[in-house]
């Protein structure tokens, strides 16, 4: 028998063979050992989050700076960015005659806004500003040799870097959603309101009545592990460039992918534990 | 040039049989050497031949690829996380590219490794460090500058303070003369030279003759990633073996 023109009798098949079985074996070694360091570094991050509150006033800088830039410097574009898809979903809506009553316009608002696409999307806007912000700053901070001045005074450079961003972004991403929910359920309730004369006052009242628990924990939960797998995975990539200035881009560009895969799996699960729950 | 008996407790740091590989190249190639308590001891070689990786292997700043890096007979890929702090608290490090942290001004440069050996310490106290660490080798600039606003030679000075700020008892200088005047230069080598009076163990990374003449008591000659000579210094400057002398010959 041969394959390609080749007996497979033949030594010259079976060290092709050979060949590939031996790539294939270090490919899998390979990636079997990045994915243990992985998970190393991470529950390494998690173990010093834990015990941040000891370092007293080192790393407390850097937390309020992640948080002003996560938090504070994208409320601007993840409201307008929740405005604009709640009046998308008015101007799209009222164009059904069943939207306005029995409460579809609220449930509608709510589902997308406040429970699906709204923690979303805010968690894209700060994977593409804080995510990248992270990998690029912390990649650099490599090439420069920072991290080996923190450990030569003793100090560990992921307690000291990676720690307050991670507890940063997953504060920031919490309150960013919160904000930028209230502002877009409010603002599409405002445009509701222009748009069908009605009287904002009632399509509050409305939304407030069909507003629920879950939904609230819904958000919430969603925003916090999105803020946790933004960071862990900026600081993750960050701290694996190398030596050259070349791998930060790279970096950071795989740091975005792998976080917006990552986001979108959370809340696929998020919403599966949802429904199971009975929300 | 190696043979002579000292006993352990005199030896605080020991690099066993250590290799660093980039990639299949061996940047360190089964190194052994060890720095004596209470000595200076100048690490040269050409450019390329690992004085720098072995520098920052026996600080505990990179793990080896195999081999061993012994702090007072303890192997440094043994400690636990207290026991790494205790032991960077005990040493300082200069590096060749000054390393200052970008996004931090100078005054928060020297601070960072005061308050991480003592967080107790008041603003005041910090203060007053800062301001005997800069008056100590002459560096007037302003505090509140970020390192990309001042000079190499400037950055290189703060990387030196930050490295003695904490009066370690273990001083690792790499190629601490480069970028700098010569005026800065005469005023950090008095500076080491206090700490060599002091009986700080002192390790410099060097290719100046100037610095290894003014500080060195002892020489250890590296080529390609491997350990060529170690003795004492006159030994080793005068030494006619073929092998010393072409790497020699190239000090600046």
């Amino acid at each position: 028998m041969t394959v390609l023109g080749e007996s497979i009798e033949s030594p010259g098949f079976r060290h092709y063979i050979g060949f590939m079985i031996e790539a294939l074996g270090r490919r899998i070694r390979s990636i079997t050992a990045g994915i243990s360091y992985a998970l190393g570094f991470q529950l390494f991050l998690f173990k010093e989050t834990f015990f941040f509150i000891r370092k007293k006033r080192i790393g407390y800088r850097v937390l309020i700076m992640q948080i002003l830039f996560t938090g504070v410097e994208a409320l601007s574009i993840t409201s307008l960015m929740s405005l604009g898809l709640g009046a998308v979903i008015i101007i799209q809506g009222i164009q059904l005659p069943e939207f306005l009553s029995g409460g579809l316009l609220y449930r509608i608002l709510i589902i997308v806004i406040a429970r699906e696409l709204g923690p979303l999307l805010t968690a894209f806007v700060v994977i593409a500003r804080s995510g990248s912000a992270i990998t690029t700053e912390l990649g650099n901070m490599v090439v420069s040799h920072e991290m080996e001045a923190y450990m030569s005074v003793g100090i560990h450079p992921v307690s000291q870097l990676g720690v307050p961003r991670l507890i940063g972004v997953s504060f920031s991403m919490v309150i960013l959603t919160v904000y930028s929910n209230v502002f877009g359920l409010l603002g599409s309730l405002g445009l509701a309101s222009l748009l069908t004369r009605s009287r904002i006052v009632d399509l509050v009242s409305g939304l407030f009545a069909n507003f629920y628990l879950v939904d609230i924990v819904a958000s919430v939960a969603k925003s916090f592990v999105f803020g946790i797998i933004i960071a862990s995975t900026a600081v993750y990539y960050g701290f694996s460039v190398g030596g050259a200035v070349t791998e930060v881009p790279v970096k950071t560009i795989r740091s975005i992918g792998m976080s917006i895969v990552l986001c979108i799996i959370a809340d696929a699960l998020i919403i599966l534990l949802t429904i199971l729950g009975g929300g | 040039m190696t043979g002579e008996h000292v006993p352990a407790a005199e030896i605080p740091v020991v690099l066993k049989e250590v290799s660093i590989l980039f990639g299949d190249r061996p940047a360190l190639d089964d190194l052994s050497l060890s720095f004596r308590r209470g000595l200076t001891t100048m690490v040269t070689g050409a450019s390329g031949c690992g004085k720098s990786l072995a520098l920052k292997a026996a600080a505990g700043l990179i793990v080896p690829d195999n081999g061993t890096v012994l702090f007072e007979g303890r192997a440094i890929r043994d400690m636990g996380e207290k026991e790494y702090q205790r032991m960077q608290a005990r040493t300082g490090f200069q590096f060749q590219d000054a390393a200052l942290w970008a996004n931090q001004t100078l005054r928060q440069n020297l601070a960072l490794p005061l308050l991480a050996a003592d967080p107790g310490l008041t603003e005041a106290d910090i203060s007053g460090r800062i301001a005997e660490a800069f008056a100590s080798v002459g560096l007037a600039v302003d505090e509140s500058l970020r390192p990309a606003t001042v000079s190499m030679g400037q950055r290189k000075m703060v990387s030196f303070l930050r490295a003695i700020i904490t009066e370690p008892e273990i001083l690792f200088l790499d190629d601490p003369g480069s970028f700098l005047d010569q005026g800065s230069l005469r005023k950090l080598l008095a500076r080491v030279k206090a700490f060599k009076d002091e009986g700080v163990t002192i390790a410099v990374v060097t290719n100046n003759r100037l610095i290894g003449e003014a500080l060195s008591d002892r020489v250890m000659v590296l080529s390609g990633g491997k350990l060529v000579a170690d003795g004492p210094y006159r030994d080793i400057m005068e030494s006619d073996d073929p092998e010393i002398t072409s790497v020699l010959r190239d000090l600046a």
